[in-house]
Formats: C-alpha cells, structure tokens, sequence
C-alpha cells in the first residue's frame, strides 16, 4: 500500500518527463553547521519566467513547464516560478529559512504530508503584518522532519522600485538559528545604524527648535528656509530609522525619503539663495544654481522610478543621475561663497567649511561609483560577483558613515552661522528700536507744541466768544430792564397824574385867593387879607410838595432805567415796597383797563434803613409783583365765581433778617416747572410778553446782596415768594 | 348839605375846603373827609346818615370805591344817599360796574370843580 502511494509522484513526474522536465533532485542536509548563506546549486532548482506575471499556483501545478535554470538577466521579466526539494538525511529535524530579502515578495508553497499545500510569503514589498517567518530579516521558515523530503514551489517577484535589482540568482538559504543569530543577535551594524540615525535625528528636532526660536524674533527668511531644510532632513532620516519597522507599507517609508530628500535639496538651495542674496549679487551663478537643482530633482526622481519606469538596470545610474548635479551644485555654492567671502568675513567661511565634508564625501563615492560600474563591466558578471558584493558593502558602509558624519557637521556649523546672523539682526533690531524710539520723542515733542498752539488759539477763541456772552447778557439784562420800565410807564403816568392835578387845583385856587386878598385889602379888612395870605402859603406849599412828588416819580424812573452801577445806600424798604407795588398795579391798570386786583399790605414798621441798591431791590420785588398781578389776572379770566384776585405785600423782620414776602392768590406753580423758574430765558407767557430774565435777574440780585428767594406755591391755590435780605 | 368825601388822597381835604370856600362860609355845604373805605363806613355809623352826598374815589387801598358803593346801598335803602364816584380811569367797566351798584354819577380825574359844582347845584334836597 505504501509503495502504490509513493508511485503516484513518480508517475506524475514521469507525465512531465514526458511532458517537460523531470523534477531537480533534492538537495540533501546532511549537517546544520554550516554558518554562511547557501546557495542552492543550479542542478537542484528549475524555474520558468512569467513576463506577464499573472501565472496561478494552480496553473504551474497542472502545466508547469519548468526549465532548467537560465540565470540570464532580462529585467522585463518580473515574476519567476522556481522549483526545488530538500531531504533531510539527519536525525534531527531541520530548520531552515529560505532568504527572501532582495526582492520585492517571495511566495512559498510546500507540500504537507497529507498532499494540501502550505502558502508562506515575505519581501520588502509585502506589509510587515503579512510577513512569515522572520519579519525583518526577511527570511521563510521551513521546518524538515527527520529524514523527511519536501517539495518547495517558489515565486520571486522583482518590483526595480528604488532597490539594487539583483538579477534572478536562484534559491539562498541559511540556517534559522544561523540567521536569528547573525541578523538579531550580533547585528551590530543595525543597531549602530539606529543609534547614529536616531542622535542626528534629535540633532536635526534641536537645531529645528533653535531656529524656530531664531525665526520667530528677527522673521528673515533664509531662518525659515533652514527649518524647512531641516525638516527635509528629519524625514529622510526617519525614512532611513529602519523603516520596516516604522510602516506597515514599506513602500511608504521609501516616498518619505524621497520627498524628504526633494525638500532637503530645495530648500538648502533657497536658504543659500537667500543667505547670499545670490539673485541680487550673483544673477548668473542664481541662473546655475536653479538649473543644477532641477537636474538634481529629475535626476534624484530618475534615480528612484527609472528601474521601475525603463524596466533596464539602471542600477548605477542610481547614484550619478542625483549625485552629479548634487556635486555641481555644491561646487557652485562654494564658488558663490568664496566671491562672498572676499567681502562679508566670517559667515560665508564658516558655510564653505560646513559643506566641504559632505562634498569630500559625495567626491569619494562618486569615483567608487564609477570605480564598480567600470569593474562591472570588464569582467565577466559570475566572476566578480562576490567583489562587487563586497565593494556595495562598503560603499553603503561608507555612505551611511561618511554622510551622517558630514550632515552633522553640517548641521552645527550651519546653526552656529544662523545663530552669529541671529545675534547679528537682533543688535540691528535693537538698534533700530532706539532710532524709533528718538524719532517718536521727537514726534511728541513737535505734536506737544502744536497743541499748546491750538490751546492758546483755542483759549483766545474761547476768551472772545466769552466776551461776547458778557456783553450778550449785558445787552439782555439792560432789555430786560428796558421792558420792566416799559410796564411801569402806564403806572408812572398815573403817578405823576395825582400831584400834578393838585399842583394845578391849588394853583387855581390860589389864583382865586389873590383876588379875593386884593379885595379884603381894598375893604381895609387886613386880618381876613392875612387869613388868606396863609391859606395862600399853605397852597404854595402843596404846590412844591406835589411838584417834588411828581419829580421824585421821574427820578426813580430815571434811575430804574440806569445800568446797574447803583451804589447801595441805607433804604426803607417798606417805602420800595410801597412805591412798586403802585408802580406795578397802576403800571397793570393802564395797561389793561379791565384789570382789578385786591392788594393788601402789612409792612413792619420797625423796620431798620438797610444798606441796598434801592433801584436793583427795587426791580426786584417789582418784578415779583408784577408776576403776582399777572398770576391773579390770568386765574381771574377762568371765571371762577366768588374768586377776588388779591396780591399781598408785607415785610417783616426776623433775626438779622429782613424779609420780603409777596403772595398771591393766583395759579399756583406746577411742581414740575418749579424747579426752572429761576433759569435764564424761562417763561411761560406767550412769545413777545416776556424775556423769561425777571426772575434770573432778580436772583442774581438778590445773591449779590448776600440774601435769597425761596418759593412756596400750591397749584391752583396761589404762590409765595420770600425774599430775605441780611442786615449788619 | 353834607358832603362825604373819601380818598386816600390826604391832601384833597385842604383843596376841597379851598374850592368850596365860599360855600362852606355861607354854611350851603359841609364837608367831612375820609381816608378809605373803610373810614367812610365807620364815619357813616357814627352820624347816622348824615352825609346826604358822598364823592368816593375808586382806586385805594384797602376797600375799593366801588365796595364801598355797593355796601352803602345795600345797608342804607331809606333815603339812599347820592354817592359819586371819581375815578381816573374812565374805562367802560368801573363805569358800568359802578352804575349796576347804583352810583348817582360818575366824574373822571383831574375834576373840574365848576361842573362839580353845578352837579351840587342840581342834586335835589
């Protein structure tokens, strides 16, 4: 039973023997000792190339036509089936992990005992979640039984994206525990490469913050350009920190570089351009510069795509394409620098001396470069093989070492340059906020004396304008006096009208008398003549009296009318009162004959002459009794029955006081316009009848006499007003 | 006849006693003064109705003229004395004012005393 079921490969190899190819004889482990890769000999695997790359696992397993190998590079195949057993002739089960670490994605399909077939895949292309066996190393376990054999079908696929494309070589593999120890144990060189990357990564965060600093107080731009360099930088040495680790797409980390490095190249150019000024100084060797960079760019992105683009090797144009321009570049700036240097010292020197390393380095790698393509090409591709090997090692070595080191170097000496530039702009900062700081002084100090011009202009303008209120007012209040004496005329007629009629009835009469004398005397009847002759005298006397009247009426007119320079002298205050009030009604009487008005008196006769401007007082309580006599007149047109209009005047003495009060039984005052009644302009007559001065004038009078006016008024019942007035 | 004159007016006294000089010689007429309104009623009680004319003023103070008419000729109706009323305001009102409180006559400031005179003439006694 067992030798039918072992017939069944054979005759499925004899079908294909017909058919194609026999199956390779298994390679046989026959020890795990040996420490180096192995490479599987080329009779023990056979392979077909898929150009289009879309064969199935199950199509090779019915129709396979598998060659023998055929190690002919043609990079426009990208996929290639290979196949290949083991025999295990130990004692011991085998480890083994197959290397899948040049190219793109291996896929592996063993054979289980039981005829179904296990799929295992790796590659830098194949995310770090999807991987088998060891992930970073990128290596697929296979584990062999004692004594067992086992069927490997395997498909290498090459993507020419950005790795060296090694030509399809066959079947490397190592054992496990060989790799585990020289890929984790002592990789040394990895972790070495994690800690020079990781130091100038945080050297690159440092200066970045450091020019941050730097930018955010002087904002010039060639600070910016640096950070941005910098950060061009930070990426390409993240993409570099072991980016398997990093992404779970590797393809990511290699885009990260690539713009990292576009960023990196730009912006160290702009910074230069900037630094040196080199549009404005250097126009030509700008012009230069600009198309050194775009070649770098195309050169770089050539470098990058081209394997993948042109499906040819272009593996060593890789570095010249990028690295040629890059040089040239470099040399330009040096060249600029050292035109700068002749006139601006220390900076451009210091950035020469940065640069020089990295250009030493980029120098010396670009002859290895050409030094391999060369050797490459004389000699047969199986001889050199491991040569070349070797010499990729060590100028990958070197690159990694030599470039770190220059960027470093770069790196702190271009942030020393910007830190001296920094110190630089903040003194001329400094400096200009001084120059600023002189001007504005300088500015409010002119600004302080045009103002003190307008305040002076504006204070005369003020005086002038004062002025004119003053003699405004003067103007007023000598109207105002102009229209008091015009309501008193009609009274002061009517005065004057009393004595002048006994002036004329006693004259007449006396008249008569002299007759009368001269025929008593005729009669010789003496003692009547002297009868007479005394009435006579008596007359005469009534005469002047009356005369003296009537001119003490126009006097007091005069004086009424006179501006106020009235010198007080000591007056009889019940006498004014007296005077006015029949001033005042006559002066109402005249003027309208249908005025009647009751007015009462009650005047204090021990009252003292106090010392007062007679006319100014005077107007005053003229003023308050015409405002009685018009408060009576108007509530007497309501035509309220049994009202009798009355005014009263009375005069009273209390303290050192002497008061003055003048009540009416009129209107009243409505509460609400009580409080404006003593304010200039303010009437309530009709437009015409009255200035709306009385009663602020007669304050001010009163003020300036040292005394008051207080107001007392019921609305509808009738108004008070007290005046006091000291005495010494 | 008696004659009350009543004006605040002190010195009409002296001038009315002049005017009427004769008369009051020859004792046709007698005059008595008062000061104001109230002073004439006062002067009234106390001579019983004695004064058959009175010439009142209207503008004093105090008591107008124009109560004291009103008050004469509400108290006394049997013979009612003639009562004048002198004004210098001859306007429409004290006039129609004096009339409705039965004045006998109405004269104007300054008086003429030869038409005052023939109005004595005519009051009929």
């Amino acid at each position: 039973m067992k030798k039918l079921i072992s017939l069944l490969p054979v005759i499925f190899v004899v079908t294909n023997i017909f058919g194609q190819t026999k199956l390779p004889p298994p390679y046989e482990i026959t020890t795990d000792t040996i420490f180096h890769n192995i490479s599987l000999p080329d009779s023990k695997w056979q392979m077909i190339a898929d150009p289009s790359g879309k064969i199935t696992f199950q199509q090779i397993l019915q129709s396979g036509q598998f060659q023998d190998t055929d190690k002919k590079i043609n990079y426009h195949i990208r996929a290639y089936w290979l196949r290949y057993r083991f025999i295990n002739k130990m004692q011991k089960e085998a480890e083994i992990a197959v290397d899948a670490s040049g190219m793109a994605r291996v896929d592996l399909y063993l054979q289980s005992e039981d005829g179904s077939w296990q799929h295992l895949k790796s590659g830098k292309d194949v995310s770090w979640g999807k991987r088998d066996g060891l992930k970073r190393a990128m290596f697929i376990k296979l584990t062999i039984p004692a004594g067992k054999e086992i069927m490997v079908y395997q498909r290498d696929y090459f993507n020419y994206l950005f790795n060296s494309p090694t030509p399809m070589e066959g079947v490397h593999f190592s054992f496990t525990k060989n790799v585990i120890q020289q890929q984790y144990v002592d990789n040394t060189a990895f972790y070495k490469q994690i800690i020079l990357n990781s130091f100038l990564l945080g050297l690159i965060l440092l200066a970045i913050i450091i020019n941050l600093y730097f930018f955010r107080i002087v904002r010039e731009k060639e600070f910016s350009y640096f950070i941005l360099f910098l950060l061009g930088m930070a990426l390409q040495v993240i993409a570099g920190l072991n980016a398997d680790t990093i992404s779970v797409y590797p393809l990511l980390s290699l885009f990260i570089y690539y713009i990292g490095n576009i960023v990196t190249f730009f912006f160290f150019m702009q910074f230069f351009r900037h630094f040196l000024k080199t549009f404005s100084r250097f126009p030509r060797w700008d012009k230069y510069l600009i198309a050194v960079s775009i070649l770098f760019i195309l050169g770089f992105s050539f470098s990058v795509f081209g394997n993948a683009v042109f499906k040819a090797n272009l593996l060593r144009l890789f570095w010249l394409a990028p690295g040629l321009p890059a040089l040239l570049y470099l040399v330009f700036i040096l060249i600029m620098l050292f035109f700068y240097a002749r006139k601006h010292g220390m900076a451009p020197k210091l950035l020469a001396l940065a640069i020089l390393p990295y250009l030493c380095v980029l120098l010396v790698g670009l002859v290895l470069e050409l030094a391999v393509i060369y050797y490459s090409k004389e000699a047969p591709l199986s001889a050199i093989q491991s040569e070349v090997s070797s010499l990729n090692n060590f100028i990958q070595l070197y690159f990694e070492i030599g470039v770190t080191l220059s960027f470093i170097w770069l790196i702190v000496i271009f942030s020393w340059v910007l830190f001296l530039r920094f110190s630089m702009l903040r003194k001329k900062l400094a400096l200009q906020e001084v120059e600023k700081e002189k001007e504005r002084s300088a500015l409010i100090a002119q600004q302080k004396i045009e103002l003190e011009k307008q305040v002076t202009e504006r204070t005369s303008e003020l005086k002038q304008s004062l002025e004119n209120l003053k003699s405004t007012q003067n103007q007023l209040i000598q109207s105002e006096k102009m229209a008091s004496l015009g309501e008193l005329t009609a009274g002061i007629a009517h005065e004057i009208q009393n004595p002048l009629n006994f002036v004329n009835n006693f004259s007449e009469v006396s008249t008569e008398l002299v007759d009368e004398m001269k025929e008593e005397l005729a009669k010789s009847k003496y003692e009547d003549a002297n009868a007479i002759a005394d009435d006579l005298k008596q007359n005469l006397e009534k005469i002047n009296h009356h005369g003296k009247r009537a001119g003490d009426i126009v006097k007091g007119m005069l004086q009424h009318s006179r501006k106020s320079e009235g010198k007080k002298e000591p007056t009889d205050i019940n006498a004014l009162c007296d005077e006015y009030l029949r001033l005042a009604y006559h002066g109402l009487r005249a003027k309208d004959k249908s005025f009647n008005a009751e007015f009462k008196t009650d005047f204090d006769s021990s009252l003292p002459k106090i010392d007062v401007v007679p006319q100014d007082i005077g107007r005053v309580i003229l003023n308050l009794i015409n405002n009685a006599f018009y408060a009576v007149s108007e509530k007497q047109k309501q035509g309220i029955a049994g009202y009798e209009p009355t005014v009263w005047v009375s005069t009273k003495k209390e303290g050192n006081k002497i008061l003055i009060l003048i009540k009416d039984n009129g209107q009243g005052i409505p509460s609400a316009i009580k409080e404006k009644i003593f304010q200039p302009f303010f009437t309530t007559k009709p437009t015409g009848s009255g200035t709306g001065l009385g009663l602020s004038l007669s304050y001010d009078i009163i003020k300036a006499h040292g005394g008051g006016i207080k107001v007392e008024t019921k609305e509808g019942e009738g108004t008070e007003f007290m005046i006091q007035l000291p005495f010494a | 006849m008696k004659i009350l004159v009543v004006d605040d007016e002190k010195d009409i006294q002296a001038l009315f006693q002049q005017r009427f000089r004769k008369e009051i010689k020859e004792h046709a007429l007698e005059f008595a003064f008062a000061y104001s309104g109230e002073e004439a009623l006062a002067f009234m009680q106390q001579h019983n109705q004695e004064a058959v004319l009175i010439l009142s003023d209207i503008n004093m103070p105090g008591m107008s003229g124009l109560e004291l008419l009103k008050r004469i000729k509400e108290k006394y109706e049997k013979p009612p004395p003639v009562v004048m009323m002198i004004t210098a305001y001859g306007d429409s009102e004290n006039y129609s004012t004096a009339m409705q409180y039965g004045a006998d006559d109405f004269l104007t400031k300054p008086l003429d005393f030869a038409i005052l005179k023939e109005k004595l003439k005519s009051i009929p006694l």
